[in-house]
């Protein structure tokens, strides 16, 4: 698909005819230019808890009609009076001229249609006039040029980075991985069945930033369409991303981790990354701090009951029909088919947690609907998944499937090695009803047991009664979808992984543990209590973990997502918790000091901008969640920094003492994706939304941070290294942060950890 | 009886010397987005090729060029060569009844020396392919269309090009019959005088 070839009339003979032109004239360059504005209509998913309503989402190439085009003579980025305009007929075409070589801008209102549908939000597209030159032969003879809004990347690239226009171009092709001349033209003419999905993909992303950046303009708060396009792709000054991919770990603090002769790997890629030193989980135990994670808010979750902890033969749970209280309006339909227990397990362990909160979390926004609303894809990569199993429950284990350690000894595959509660998604009923829930949820090669379940599916395979993904429609890449036990390795080749990506290593890989060889640990499999390595348990778990860290990173480093120098990527190595309970153990939204005169039910932000409870979706003993927990790693690797050979200039080696949570880190990933819109409060999810301002705008509903002594540690804020310490200001840290994380006044730079450039 | 015949010897040597000279042709394309050029010139035939050219008159959007003046002085349309080799205007101009034959520009300032504010090009180049654009820079006459230009382009001839010999205006050919007839009456009185 990657070319280098070009259609378009000026590259073979530009360099000539300019110097032909040049030779006979000196007058200014007209433009006599016909086109089409062209884009993608995107439908968005129903989002929807229950399955048999939502819908997935949908991209075609479209034509704007009605959409006023010009040249922008004055270069502002507006059709002024007096400037050559037309209007683009019913098909998106337009034909215009100018005597002065000038910029395109396609204006399009709210009055314009795409593909005969009202444009719901205006829109400036614009075609820098250096990409007109390029296609010009003679100044004379007319050029076809579309105005795109990937043509507007390329024009908002080219300003905010001193590109040329042939390079800005080149990067964006590389970037998708398609021919440079395909990244000018309309989608509708974009013939390469193979480039059609990440130009559509790449059209979505940018048209809902640029619709961004002139609600900025239309706000006030950009000075200009160039000014708001360049706050678009830089919200909150989080730089956009094509993919993140975050290496969740368990349950330890940084002084555990950092510069520990356990883990020397996780150590130096901290040290050559990028380090936030004050970093905090939203509570204790997993469940809340992944749920947390997933959507910005715990919703009182306090321990680790996974909703469908009890809903196996011999349970007691909801999907047992009995104890319907501890899931707030869930009925049956909400989630059918209900997770199977026949397919993969025999028994139940029960549930023996006390939080009485609601683990089904209804009608709640969170980062996978949100990705999905605004055309992008995301991915849960689990390890260790029993074959074909069902992720709505947790992992078997088999005495059939008999693994190898790194010592040699032979395994039998315990349970739960992959746990339900570890899934930042899992616990929205809106999550796992959207139709993308179960080919986004994949598996993460690297375990003791691949090699043996590997065996297991082959011979499946060869019996005539393959294992194979579950509910699967056969749009994974394994077209015959037979189980693959490392789907991650195999998207990482093909590109097909997500936007957002959350990697969850098996709770041996992962510093969690599962128990020794000597532990049942409530098997569901008679007879199967499994057993796990001597490096599962105690202070070796930690160096296996460090050795998977390791291995994983080095994966993604060697892929051709992570070194082709045009896409932006990043790892994330962080844990869900720390180990702190008293103390400062919390920060950035939590529930200060577990104030259980918290709102008793989450806040919303209504229409008019003003703050009350959530009634229509109440949740039950809000006041106990979100208690904070800490303080643990946090690290970022980006194929930008320099260390990585790709010739970025991104920064490396520096940290960042600022204090930040899972609100924090989801605040981040809203800006990162273009899914939030920083001037509406409102549209950041869950309390990701409670920045300084915010909590002091909406005191009265926020009565936990009625009286708070230090706003801001107790607000939250993005990641982008913003705010200035004073000088002497020493940091409220948990008694287990890493000594090295111990600073006083300003940070040595400001620099923001996820810079590019 | 003689007289007559003195008086159609004459006219059919004005009217063989007219054709000899020049004939009118009208000339329209229409864009495949429905807008039009249309115009007409004098011109001698050869084949499907049509030479000597001169008196252009050319409308788009059946708006008439009528001249004008600019900063470079007055203006009027003449007609330009396409040079296909190095997609300059200073050739010799193809204009022919044929599309796929045609070269030119109509334009009312020479393309090779500053920009036109008027111009009608059809060019066929080997390498890439037929391009035919009608424009009207001005900005403020009677030109202007949608905003304040004009522009009309097609990209590989998807409009329909037609050149037809003008008819020639009957009343226009009674004057010339009465000049010729008293031309002679003038000679044979002057004879008959003498």
């Amino acid at each position: 698909m990657q070319s280098n070839s070009t259609t378009l009339r000026p590259t073979l003979v530009a360099a000539a005819v300019a110097l032909a032109i040049g030779s006979t004239s000196a007058f200014a360059a007209p433009s006599l230019v016909k086109g089409t504005i062209g884009g993608t209509y995107f439908t968005p998913p129903v989002i929807s808890d229950n399955p048999a309503t939502a819908a997935a989402s949908s991209t075609v190439p479209s034509v704007y009609a009605g959409a006023k085009v010009c040249f922008d003579l004055n270069d502002n980025g507006v059709c002024d009076a007096g400037e050559p305009y037309t209007m683009s007929s019913v098909t998106g075409s337009f034909t215009l001229s100018t005597r002065t070589l000038a910029p395109l801008v396609a204006e399009i209102s709210t009055s314009a249609t795409n593909n005969g549908h009202p444009v719901v939000n205006r829109n400036v597209f614009r075609v820098k006039a250096e990409q007109i030159s390029a296609a010009t032969v003679n100044p004379l003879l007319a050029v076809a040029v579309d105005v795109t809004p990937l043509t507007t990347e390329i024009a908002r690239s080219m300003e905010a980075d001193a590109l040329s226009f042939g390079d800005a171009r080149d990067h964006l092709a590389q970037r998708l991985n398609v021919a440079s001349d395909e990244v000018l033209l309309a989608p509708t003419k974009v013939q390469d069945l193979a480039a059609q999905p990440a130009i559509y993909q790449e059209s979505v992303v940018d048209t809902g930033r640029f619709e961004l950046a002139a609600r900025f303009v239309d706000r006030g708060t950009a000075s200009g369409v160039k000014d708001g396009e360049q706050q678009a792709m830089n919200l909150e000054s989080i730089p956009r991303y094509d993919n993140i991919f975050i290496i969740i770990l368990e349950n330890k603090d940084s002084s555990v981790i950092y510069n520990t002769q356990y883990t020397p790997k996780i150590t130096a890629l901290l040290q050559n990354g990028n380090q936030f030193y004050s970093y905090y989980a939203t509570g204790v135990p997993s469940e809340p701090n992944y749920t947390a994670l997933g959507g910005g808010d715990d919703w009182s979750i306090s321990d680790d009951d996974w909703w469908t902890c009890n809903s196996l033969p011999g349970g007691t749970g909801y999907n047992a029909g009995s104890n319907a209280s501890n899931f707030v309006s869930a009925t049956a339909i909400q989630d059918l088919p209900i997770p199977s227990a026949t397919s993969v397990a025999t028994g139940s362990p029960g549930c023996g947690g006390s939080d009485a909160a609601a683990h089904n979390i209804v009608g709640k926004p969170n980062l996978f609907n949100a990705l999905s609303s605004h055309g992008m894809k995301w991915r849960v990569y689990s390890e260790t998944m029993t074959p074909g199993q069902d992720p709505r429950i947790d992992s078997i284990g088999s005495n059939s499937i008999v693994g190898t350690d790194a010592d040699g000894a032979s395994l039998t595959l315990p349970n739960q090695l992959y746990r339900v509660k570890h899934h930042p998604g899992m616990a929205f009923q809106n999550v796992r009803s959207a139709p993308e829930f179960y080919t986004s949820n994949r598996t993460l090669g690297g375990g003791d047991w691949d090699a043996a379940i590997a065996a297991k599916v082959q011979a499946s395979v060869q019996a005539g009664t393959p294992i194979l993904w579950p509910n699967s429609s056969g749009v994974r890449n394994d077209p015959t979808s037979v189980w693959n036990v490392d789907q991650f390795s195999a998207d990482l080749q093909s590109g097909d992984v997500g936007t957002y990506n959350f990697l969850v290593p098996d709770q041996c890989d992962d510093m969690h543990a599962v128990g020794n060889a000597t532990d049942t640990n409530t098997p569901y499999v008679s007879g199967a209590g499994g057993n796990t390595g001597a490096d599962c348990t105690g202070n070796a778990i930690l160096r296996r973990s460090d050795n998977y860290v390791q291995k994983i990173v080095n994966e993604i480093e060697a892929s051709p997502l992570w070194t082709n120098p045009y896409r932006r990527v990043a790892i994330v190595v962080m844990f869900d918790e720390g180990s702190a309970t008293s103390g400062y153990r919390g920060c950035c939204g939590w529930n200060t000091n577990n104030n259980s005169n918290i709102g008793q039910t989450p806040l919303i932000v209504n229409a008019d901008g003003s703050t009350s409870p959530d009634a229509a979706y109440p949740v039950p003993f809000y006041y106990k969640g979100n208690p904070g927990h800490g303080e643990s790693v946090f690290g970022v690797i980006t194929n930008q920094q320099p260390n990585q050979g790709n010739g970025g200039t991104a920064p490396q080696q520096q940290f960042d003492s600022d204090y930040y949570s899972h609100f924090s880190f989801v605040r981040t990933l809203q800006d990162m994706f273009g899914l939030s819109d920083p001037g509406q409060p409102a549209s950041y999810m869950g309390r990701s939304k409670y920045t300084e301002s915010f909590i002091a705008a909406n005191l009265l509903n926020l009565p936990e941070y009625n009286g708070s002594a230090d706003p801001h540690f107790d607000s939250v804020r993005p990641m982008n290294h913003a705010y200035v310490f004073p000088a002497g200001a020493v940091r409220k840290q948990a008694p287990s942060a890493a000594a090295a994380y111990l600073v006083t006044g300003p940070d040595p730079t400001q620099t923001n950890l996820w810079a590019l450039k | 009886m003689n007289f007559l015949v003195k008086a159609a010897v004459v006219a059919a040597a004005l009217g063989a010397s007219a054709a000899a000279s020049a004939d009118t042709f009208d000339f329209s394309y229409t864009f495949s987005d429905g807008q039009q050029i249309t115009g007409s010139l004098d011109g001698t035939l050869a084949g499907t090729t049509i030479n000597n050219i001169t008196d252009l008159q050319v409308s788009l959007n059946g708006i008439a060029f009528a001249g004008g003046t600019d900063a470079g002085g007055a203006t009027s349309l003449a007609i330009y060569g396409y040079d296909t080799t190095n997609q300059t205007y200073d050739a010799l101009a193809s204009f022919s009844t044929v599309s796929s034959q045609n070269n030119f520009m109509i334009a009312d300032e020479n393309p090779n020396t500053t920009v036109p504010n008027y111009l009608f090009s059809f060019t066929n180049d080997p390498v890439f392919g037929t391009t035919v654009e009608g424009a009207n820079f001005l900005q403020s006459d009677s030109f202007s269309g949608p905003g304040s230009t004009q522009t009309a382009i097609d990209f590989a001839d998807n409009g329909t090009w037609t050149v037809t010999p003008a008819p020639v205006p009957l009343p226009a050919a009674l004057p010339l019959l009465a000049s010729g007839l008293g031309l002679f009456g003038f000679a044979r009185r002057r004879r008959a005088a003498q």
